[in-house]
């Protein structure tokens, strides 16, 4: 089997969530009223502020500021499980390549093929809970680098519980976490795996 | 532990939660007493997996009325933190968090061990920066203005 070369996939995701940020903030600028004194000005700072609302939905929505807010939320929710998303693909992948070392050293080679094709497909259904105890067991034994597994699970209850649509009655161990937090612990665990590759 | 032991342990949680928020927005009010600004406290209700309970919001707003940001107090239930405060202005929002001297201890990716983030030097309220790498910063007089600007435009 042909495997591309594993690179770190976070760190573009966060520029996007960076950018989207952004984005929402210049959106906020352009929907405040602006005010000027000189009346021609006001004229043309008006004129300009529909040329900026040209073509979006903006202008015909009530409590507007309200509802970017709310977006904003959903966005850091939306980039929490995509991040999430991302980092389970690398570490299936990451898994599916470590494991051909299984089938270069088993006997008879017939074997060691069905054998890794079996693996292959099974690494796909394991839980991510699991994947990160067996890690937590190999290549994160100290103190500090189990406390990053412990992150990433309370990152994954997070998901989890996004994922299934926030359930009120089952809350997970924290509610509300920081975009730049999640990235960061997620970015070290990927960072390390790469440090044991290939 | 226990249904009991559990909610008491969450309404002291909450108990010294309120205190530090509280402590945080008196303190606000000492930073920014010099500046033309209106701070009014309000009540709010926080949401917690063992009930809801009153806690502070404080509205900043100009000398003509124009809201700059709430501070809205959202409880303890926040990653790798004690409490959450949310600064909320018409043009962003920055979070506020109570983090401990002796935090979290981490093994980088070329095995030496650190603190999660830099700055941590006493117990208090912290902003972490999102353009640096694990930078925390303690809430004070200067960045409290900082904030006010990055969430609202308003210039000091």
């Amino acid at each position: 089997m042909n495997f591309s070369p594993l690179s770190n996939p976070l760190p573009p995701l966060w520029v996007s969530f960076q950018i989207s940020e952004n984005a929402f903030k210049v959106a906020k600028r352009v929907i405040r009223q602006t005010n000027a004194q000189n009346v021609d000005c006001q004229l043309a700072l008006l004129k300009y502020q529909r040329h900026l609302l040209n073509h979006t939905t903006f202008p015909t929505q009530d409590n507007i500021e309200l509802l970017i807010r709310q977006s904003e939320k959903d966005n850091k929710d939306l980039f929490i499980l995509g991040l999430w998303a991302t980092f389970e693909r690398f570490v299936r992948d990451y898994l599916q390549q470590k494991g051909t070392a299984l089938q270069k050293a088993m006997q008879p080679p017939t074997l060691a093929d069905s054998f890794y094709q079996h693996l292959y497909k099974e690494v796909e259904y394991w839980k991510p809970a699991e994947i990160l105890d067996f890690l937590k067991d190999s290549l994160f034994t100290t103190v500090g680098g189990k406390n990053l597994i412990g992150v990433a699970k309370q990152i994954l209850e997070y998901r989890d519980w996004v994922a299934h649509g926030k359930n009120p009655r089952k809350l997970p161990s924290a509610t509300y976490l920081k975009p730049k937090i999640v990235y960061e612990t997620l970015d070290e665990i990927v960072n390390t795996l790469l440090q044991h590759y290939p | 532990m226990m249904i009991e032991e559990r909610q008491q342990d969450a309404k002291s949680k909450q108990q010294i939660y309120l205190q530090r928020a509280n402590q945080l927005y008196s303190n606000i009010r000492i930073w920014l007493q010099d500046e033309p600004l209106i701070l009014e406290n309000g009540n709010m209700a926080v949401q917690s997996a063992l009930g809801h309970y009153q806690a502070v919001r404080l509205s900043m707003k100009t000398e003509n009325g124009e809201t700059l940001a709430n501070l809205f107090s959202k409880g303890t239930s926040v990653l790798l933190g004690e409490g959450l405060i949310e600064m909320e202005g018409a043009v962003g929002t920055e979070s506020i968090i109570y983090m401990l001297k002796d935090g979290l201890i981490i093994t980088d990716r070329y095995g030496k061990d650190r603190l999660m983030y830099k700055g941590i030097n006493e117990d208090g309220w912290y902003w972490i920066e999102d353009s640096y790498r694990n930078k925390a910063h303690l809430m004070n007089k200067i960045l409290i203005k900082e904030l006010i600007t990055l969430v609202s435009d308003y210039e000091f």
